[in-house]
């Protein structure tokens, strides 16, 4: 992006990138979540899927193979959460925090040797015709893949959780598991898929972090944003749509922040760093209060194991 | 745990390393001599305060894991009164006075996730998480700014803190009055949860909220203490570390104590007289795994990695731990029956 490019677009773009992988990790938990299943192990899958891109993408310069690495990272993880937690009926919190500080420790053990290295990243591709249109075609379409990959994510995970047979499955067993089983669904096949789906998007999400964003592995790349996303979900009220508010709201405050950082503002970037975290905190009041309390759309059955003897 | 244990064997072997000489080398770096001994007791200090931190949280049924930052704004509390004290009061004031900032501004870490989790149903872990960044970047934000030692401007850190403001040290050693203080947090808590009216209260709350409810208890004034309280012992983790180890206040203060207390305190099942125990045990582990640092060259994330590991074996054992139990305690109420 040129620097005659308007201050405002700038920030609008660097928006959309900022969100995309908040947005990505945070669909993949409406998901999950809707199945009545908490990931918390979305930071360290996150982190996984960050380094393993990079891993791939270092050694075999694709970035298709790279993201398919990534996915397969993903899927690995959260189906080893699903045991933990669907299996053995482990206290959810606790093993996704569990998990989250074994991958964190992993992949900075294994990042060392990738620190600095130079990477095939992802580039943008401008759509042709609609990257044409004033101010929304810079912003929204001269971007990347993942990008526009997010633009059909986020309808896509609505039909998931709301149409059709899945959809239905999926919330029942979030609602009330017991009653879903007695009507024929097998609970743990519905949980064990939600938590795939919510895996390859975190995992998606963190390829998208060391890929795109900051182009190279740092250890701990995530910094946070995968608590940040568990936290949108819950703004979220376990809808797509507002999942894309909460995130965009998100990658507006990052994307202020950098901008503000290279115009040389004179407010510390530390104290600048904090306003993401406060302002994901604040939003998560304000939807509460606005609810009264009383939160929509929260599966009944979130975080409590079922199992099938009794 | 030996699960645990024996998996990171495995990722040891796969990296190259031999598992037996890691972990005697461990085991000795951490329970050798006399000086291994005393750096585990240091390390165990700041572990045993989250720990039972943690468990204060749990014991009412929430689940605090802001304890890393409580305990980082627990150090800055307590640098901002060594700072700004003149340097000649004398210890006892200066100590007490950073001890009660400390726990105050730990206490007010902690009272975000609290008051938005009491009244506004906002989920505490994920609250208290977030602010575990926004500590770290406050204490960056001082050390590189208004609090940076004015004599070495090429290294982010504050002054050295005037002698007044060392906590007591055991001769010739690193442990220090920490310690004790931890021990008897703990000792106390056992005997707040067991012997009053308020410990058991807060047990029931914990167990079923909607009893606690109908037994007409105060049970958002009860939740808010306890966050608070939770706050305030982690934040004494952060006093005693700045105070008696690192004499100032600089960034890399913790290496994630707070993350081991969570899990010394998921380990001895919130039991406070186990956590001192499992608190020294973990003291040896990080410490050993100082010392690998340098002879085996092994980086300090393998800490992380075998935390992890350990972690998720134990909850994933729970099920069978609790199988196990229920039957333990219907075999003995058959027992006393046939009795």
């Amino acid at each position: 992006m040129s620097d005659t490019v308007p201050f405002y677009i700038a920030v609008a773009a660097g928006m959309i990138r900022c969100s995309t992988p908040v947005l990505l990790a945070s669909v993949g938990e409406c998901i999950t979540e809707k199945a009545g299943v908490m990931n918390l192990g979305l930071e360290g899958i996150m982190l996984a899927g960050a380094l393993s891109a990079v891993m791939v993408s270092c050694h075999t310069h694709s970035i298709a193979l790279s993201l398919m690495i990534a996915v397969i990272t993903g899927l690995a993880l959260s189906f080893l959460l699903a045991v933990m937690c669907l299996k053995f009926e482990a206290n959810q919190v606790a093993s996704g925090i569990a998990l989250t500080i074994f991958l964190s420790g992993i992949t900075a053990y294994f990042g060392g040797d990738y620190v600095g290295k130079s990477i095939t990243s992802i580039s943008a591709v401008k759509i042709p015709l609609l990257s044409d249109l004033p101010v929304f075609g810079s912003v929204l379409f001269e971007q990347d893949v993942l990008v526009y990959f997010c633009f059909i994510v986020v309808p896509l995970a609505h039909w998931l959780i709301y149409h059709g047979r899945f959809g239905l499955a999926l919330r029942s067993v979030g609602q009330d598991p017991r009653s879903a089983a007695a009507a024929g669904i097998n609970v743990m096949r519905v949980r064990l898929t939600a938590m795939l789906i919510g895996g390859a998007l975190a995992a998606l999400a963190g390829a998208y972090l060391s890929l795109v964003y900051a182009q190279g592995w740092v250890e701990n790349i995530t910094a946070g944003r995968g608590w940040i996303a568990v936290g949108l979900v819950m703004f979220a009220g376990w809808s797509p749509w507002r999942a894309l508010a909460g995130s965009y709201l998100f990658g507006l405050a990052v994307s202020l922040q950098l901008r503000m950082q290279a115009a040389g503002s004179d407010i510390s970037p530390y104290l600048l760093g904090m306003l993401p975290y406060f302002l994901v905190i604040s939003v998560m009041a304000v939807s509460s209060l606005l609810c009264r309390g009383k939160i929509q759309g929260q599966p009944a059955a979130l975080g409590i194991p079922y199992s099938e003897q009794n | 745990m030996l699960f645990g244990l024996v998996t990171v064997g495995f990722f040891l072997m796969m990296v190259g390393r031999n598992p037996a000489t890691v972990y005697s080398g461990m085991l000795v770096s951490a329970f050798g001599d006399g000086f291994a001994l005393s750096e585990t007791l240091v390390a165990a200090t700041p572990v045993l305060f989250c720990a039972l931190a943690v468990s204060i949280s749990t014991r009412v049924g929430l689940l605090n894991i802001g304890v890393e930052g409580q305990m980082l704004a627990g150090a800055c509390g307590a640098t901002f009164v060594a700072l700004h004290l003149p340097a000649q009061t004398a210890p006892l004031p200066m100590l007490a006075l950073m001890c009660l900032c400390a726990c105050l501004c730990g206490a007010a870490w902690s009272a975000i996730p609290a008051l938005l989790k009491v009244y506004l149903q906002v989920n505490e872990t994920i609250v208290s998480l977030l602010l575990n960044y926004v500590a770290a970047l406050l204490i960056d934000f001082l050390i590189h700014g208004p609090w940076q030692d004015p004599e070495s401007t090429s290294w982010p850190q504050t002054q050295a803190f005037p002698p007044g403001a060392e906590l007591l040290h055991l001769e010739g050693s690193r442990v220090h009055l920490g310690l004790p203080m931890a021990v008897l947090t703990g000792c106390l808590l056992a005997l707040f949860w067991s012997s009053t009216v308020a410990g058991y209260k807060s047990r029931v709350i914990g167990q079923s909220s909607e009893t606690a409810y109908y037994a007409h208890y105060p049970v958002k004034r009860y939740l808010v203490a306890a966050m608070l309280l939770s706050g305030a012992v982690a934040a004494l983790a952060g006093f005693s570390q700045v105070s008696a180890i690192e004499g100032r206040l600089r960034s890399g203060l913790s290496p994630g104590y707070g993350y081991s207390g969570l899990l010394v305190c998921f380990l001895s099942r919130q039991n406070p007289i186990v956590m001192i125990l499992v608190s020294i045990f973990f003291g040896g582990f990080l410490s050993g795994a100082d010392s690998l640092q340098l002879s085996e060259k092994l980086p300090f994330a393998t800490v992380n990695i075998m935390q992890g590991a350990i972690f998720l074996f134990l909850l994933g054992s729970e099920k069978f731990f609790k199988t196990a139990a229920t039957k333990g305690s219907q075999g003995q109420v058959v027992e006393k029956a046939v009795g």
